[in-house]
């Protein structure tokens, strides 16, 4: 590994920082603390003194500071002096909630508190779910299950009525449309705990946040305080940037875990995609002997997953290769080495992912190793500016009135809806959205309030929490080899895909849609393939537009239809052959941004379509940064000449139906989206572009057309039009 | 398929209460008011043939269900009966004859609730036998009963039929809904009944019309209802029957079971849909239907109850 091309920060290590908090402690709990020789962090004892007090609070220190304990203390003295109490945690994968349990069950054998802590989600048996509601104090479960069993009140209401505390744990994950649904979902579950005369305190766990106070204040919608300062110790750790050249970042992290596990070290190694992680691990597997590296992915089935978290916790396995699903707080024990191969997409993620380096105090290596895009070059060109990027901050809105629209009914069918009393928790905007619901016969005006009278479950019709059930599973012969989401196997298991598991290559044959079935055959066929789609937008209505000096983005409503054309084959990094299939396209409405440009700019036409394709790729590729979402969020069209604008434009739209306010914050930050896109293309050293500045891993196109050249014009005129002040011809557009 | 009896005769119609204020709009029914609103009810009395089993009898033949007791399957009793063991009390000079012995006084003197549960406890909770109480007990504490609904699930109750004994009498009351606003006097109305009459018999009931009539007085707030003892038929049927038959579906069963097919019956499923037609356009005579069907569901509960019965008992 070539040392020019690594920069390097140490981080020294750091004493804990002890404090004792200064609201009452019970006996039971203080005996606890001294047999297990625990003695408080700073934020933990801050924590527990604002509990104690009735606050909600949302805790951001980083992973591995003691974050389970810090909110556990506070509720486990409040479940064991008062006995009938009740608390709900709340986890985003199922794999970390049976982690949690564990501490739980310790925790309160420990304190003899007789809280009874059980899991309650889609896996529970139905024998056990009535003691459960009835005889468990602590709850732990996903936003998917409280989505379904906010319905059954009947079953419910005891616990509802004793619910002192609501732990949302990785919080910063609910962001975005998701986080938005999520946003409501915590609304009607105070709204159904206020009904039965109960005010649960929520806290919220976190990663890092920009404007955290800001961000739990929308997701639950009460007044929070946070928690921020880390207590807790820090081992010495070594952070090193690393910009491969010659080799693509697959091949170079490859290469550095395999090196490592010889040194005997311990490694854990992120990719940014499923692809990446089968690819990287059957690379290693090349250098290594059978056993010692595994690839973990979300898709797998629990019990492999299970096993590769065992194996990496008692350290039978040297090497795992995961996508970001072992981000998430499940105890694997700490790791010698974290490799991140290629930006995880939010620095929130790189610093969970660099989170997992460092075990019993011993000094861990983190590694970034730079992939072919934008970003991540970006950084390996400006290391310092990865050291001190900016907190991102987590975007959600609740006032989607499509997403709002589903959560009403779901409401007004788990309690009347009553909009003085519910426009506390839904808004002004819910009053008008119900009335909208009556005339479609969905909800009924009555005495008692607005009462649900659809055909159809609601909780069923509700995206991510009603959709999110509809998995593909991947079938080997009798084997379920994994499961899709629906976007995912709409990208990823067209008819002739090849996919990875383990280390093995599968390639689809056939797709059933109605059991939703994948199957595949194996091959050992050395190439894989990528789609090539096709995107079309037309503007159904222009809502408003901002004006950033002389430039005029435009906002509104849009309609996209998606297309997968075919698919290119890829052997050794190079596309040999294309195949057509035919699927029908994929039709929604959504919100979008707009430019036009109204003048060439100097470039010559034939290079015209590749200039704005590859401003189109910098800006999706520039966005995150200042909006914080998943790429899958946001999506991209450009062209010469647009029917509805008449003039060369470029879209980015928000990927969910009906739009969440993406688009809509990159028209207010356009300017300085533009100003860093500008910056990416002008800095990168390659000529006629690369895979480094304007060519986009996810380009349905296959990068074709790109001008480099021409991007880089554009891109300077744009940013030039946006801090030119307006002339004083212009007319003031207003919306 | 067990014999039906000779002497079955089918639910005579006898007439349908009109009182006073008829409800135009629906021919039949009449309006009613409750401390929770307005609904509309509609009553309609059969006359049937008297059947009486005693509680001896179930008892005597409850006696016989070796493998009510803890570790003894299907084939452990088969052996003893091979040995000479007729009912519980032979199991005295068994190491079994502490919890035969247990069993066997509750089901000689225990309350039919009580003789229930222990059948559950052997998870035989819906075996045929037990229904012989059904007509052991007091006819007028039974309740028959069957509800139409909006959908599958946190969708409005529109139609609550109740099937009450007087006598030879049963008469069936249904509480209707003109409007979503007429939920809670239906719900009202229906848990006076389940008051009223300690015991239910319904068909898949345990499943669905129960925790749904729950459901509903949850979700405004109201006391919920606790049947004491409850006759599903739809578990003895399948016990019973259904070898025999395609399906276990009431349809099905009463075709091919008591042989008496509905003629322009309006199936399950489309009452959700035909009853939001009727909230989008008024149309009563959309109603007519849905409350035929759901007549007929609770008349022949009584039917089934009674065929079943003489089907074990005789």
């Amino acid at each position: 590994m070539d040392d020019k091309n690594m920069y390097i920060k140490y981080e020294e290590a750091r004493d804990p920082k002890y404090q004792m908090p200064t609201s009452p402690i019970s006996e039971k709990i203080t005996r606890y603390l001294t047999e297990k020789n625990i003695r408080l962090y700073t934020h933990q004892a801050e924590t527990f003194d604002q509990v104690s007090t009735g606050k909600n609070v949302i805790l951001t220190t980083p992973t591995a500071s003691g974050k389970t304990l810090a909110y556990s203390l506070p509720i486990l003295e409040r479940l064991v002096t008062d006995p009938d109490a009740t608390a709900l945690f709340i986890y985003p994968t199922k794999a970390l909630t049976r982690d949690q349990l564990l501490f739980f069950k310790e925790f309160d054998s420990a304190l003899h508190a007789k809280t009874k802590p059980a899991i309650y989600d889609g896996d529970t048996k139905q024998e056990l779910r009535p003691k459960i509601r009835t005889d468990s104090r602590i709850i732990l479960t996903n936003m998917y299950e409280l989505h379904h069993i906010l319905g059954w009140r009947a079953k419910w209401g005891d616990f509802w009525t004793n619910l002192s505390f609501v732990v949302v744990d990785e919080a910063h994950r609910y962001r975005g449309i998701f986080g938005s649904n999520t946003a409501l979902l915590l609304r009607r579950l105070r709204r159904i705990c206020n009904f039965y005369d109960a005010d649960p305190q929520f806290i919220l766990s976190s990663a890092t946040l920009g404007d955290p106070v800001s961000f739990a204040e929308t997701l639950t919608g009460l007044p929070s305080v946070e928690i921020g300062s880390d207590g807790s110790p820090r081992a010495k750790r070594t952070f090193r940037i690393y910009s491969p050249e010659n080799k693509s970042s697959i091949s170079a992290a490859a290469e550095l875990v395999s090196s490592q596990i010889k040194e005997g070290m311990q490694t854990l190694c992120f990719t940014s995609s499923r692809n990446a992680a089968e690819i990287t691990a059957m690379r290693c597997r090349e250098k290594q002997p059978i056993g010692n590296i595994a690839s973990y992915r979300g898709g797998y089935r629990p019990a492999e997953r299970n096993e590769i978290e065992s194996r990496l916790k008692t350290g039978h396995v040297s090497g795992v290769i995961s996508t970001n699903a072992l981000e998430v707080g499940i105890d694997v024990g700490g790791l010698d080495s974290v490799v991140i191969s290629g930006f995880p997409g939010s620095m929130i993620s790189v610093l969970q992912q660099a989170g997992r380096a460092g075990r019993n105090g011993q000094d861990a290596v983190i590694t970034f190793v730079a992939g072919q895009n934008p970003i991540d070059q970006y950084y390996a060109r400006n290391p310092e500016a990865f050291f001190n990027a900016p907190r991102e901050r987590a975007i959600l809105g609740v006032e989607n009135p499509y997403i709002l629209s589903s959560h009403l009914q779901c409401a007004a069918a788990e309690l009347p809806y009553k909009p003085e009393r519910d426009r506390k928790y839904f808004g002004d905007a819910a009053t008008d959205l119900i009335t909208a619901l009556k005339n479609e016969h969905l909800v009924a005006s009555t005495s008692k309030g607005f009462v649900y009278c659809g055909v159809e479950n609601p909780a069923q019709n509700t995206p991510f929490f009603g959709i999110i059930g509809k998995t593909w599973s991947v079938l080997h012969g009798k084997t379920i080899l994994e499961t899709m989401d629906e976007n995912q196997a709409y990208r990823e298991a067209y008819q002739g895909a090849v996919i990875f598991h383990q280390g093995e290559r599968y390639r689809v044959e056939t797709i059933e849609p109605e059991p939703r079935l994948i199957r595949v055959v194996k091959t050992s066929d050395i190439y894989h393939t990528r789609p090539v789609s096709m995107t079309e937008i037309t503007i159904t209505a222009r809502e408003k537009s901002r004006r950033h000096n002389n430039l005029l983005v435009n906002y509104g409503e849009v309609m996209v239809s998606s297309q997968i054309l075919g698919y290119s084959v890829i052997e050794y990094d190079q596309v040999v052959a294309a195949h057509e299939i035919s699927v029908s396209p994929r039709k929604f409405t959504t919100k979008a941004c707009w430019i036009t440009l109204d003048e060439e700019c100097g470039i010559k036409p034939e290079a015209f379509a590749g200039s704005l394709h590859g401003v189109e790729h910098t800006l999706i590729a520039a966005m995150p940064h200042f909006v914080l979402c998943d790429r899958s969020d946001i999506g991209g069209v450009s062209t010469p000449f647009h029917s509805d604008t008449a003039a060369p434009t470029i879209f980015i739209y928000d990927g969910v139906a009906g739009g969440i306010g993406l688009a809509e914050k990159a028209t207010d930050l356009f300017p300085d989206i533009l100003s860093f896109a500008c910056e990416i293309v002008t800095e990168c050293p390659c000529t006629n572009g690369c895979p480094s500045c304007i060519h986009s891993p996810k380009c349905g196109n296959n990068n074709q057309p790109l001008d480099k050249a021409g991007t880089i014009l554009l891109l300077k005129h744009l940013e030039h039009e946006s801090k030119k002040p307006s002339s004083i011809n212009n007319p003031d557009v207003n919306s | 398929m067990q014999a039906l009896s000779k002497t079955f005769i089918p639910g005579v119609f006898l007439k349908t209460e009109t009182q006073g204020r008829d409800s135009a709009e629906i021919p039949g029914t009449f309006e009613i008011d409750t401390p929770d609103g307005t609904c509309l009810l509609k009553e309609t009395t059969r006359v049937y043939q008297n059947y009486l089993i005693s509680e001896e009898m179930i008892r005597e033949r409850c006696m016989g269900e070796l493998t009510l007791v803890p570790g003894i399957g299907p084939r452990r009793a088969y052996e003893y009966r091979r040995k000479g063991v007729v009912n519980l009390t032979d199991l005295r000079h068994t190491c079994r004859r502490e919890s035969a012995f247990e069993i066997a006084d509750v089901i000689e003197n225990g309350n039919p609730r009580d003789i229930f549960r222990v059948f559950q406890e052997a998870h035989r909770g819906n075996d045929p036998l037990l229904l012989g109480f059904s007509h052991a007990l007091p006819k007028e504490d039974l309740l028959y009963f069957d509800i139409e609904t909006l959908g599958m699930f946190q969708s409005p109750i529109i139609l609550f039929g109740c099937g009450v004994w007087k006598g030879n009498e049963l008469t069936v009351t249904q509480y209707l809904l003109r409007d979503i606003e007429d939920e809670p006097a239906a719900l009202y109305l229906t848990s006076q009944a389940f008051r009223k009459h300690a015991h239910v018999v319904t068909y898949n009931g345990k499943g669905f019309d129960v925790p749904y009539l729950n459901n509903r007085l949850s979700y405004y707030g109201e006391r919920t209802v606790c049947p004491n003892l409850h006759f599903d038929l739809l578990y003895p049927t399948r016990r019973l029957y259904g070898a025999d038959i395609p399906d276990c579906c009431l349809g099905t069963v009463e075709k091919l079971v008591l042989r008496i097919p509905r003629s322009n019956d309006l199936p399950g499923y489309l009452v959700p849909s035909y009853y939001q037609n009727y909230l989008r356009t008024r149309d009563s005579t959309i109603l007519t239907p849905i409350m035929e069907h759901n007549e007929l569901d609770v008349a022949n509960l009584a039917l089934l109850l009674q065929t079943e019965c003489e089907a074990i008992y005789g």
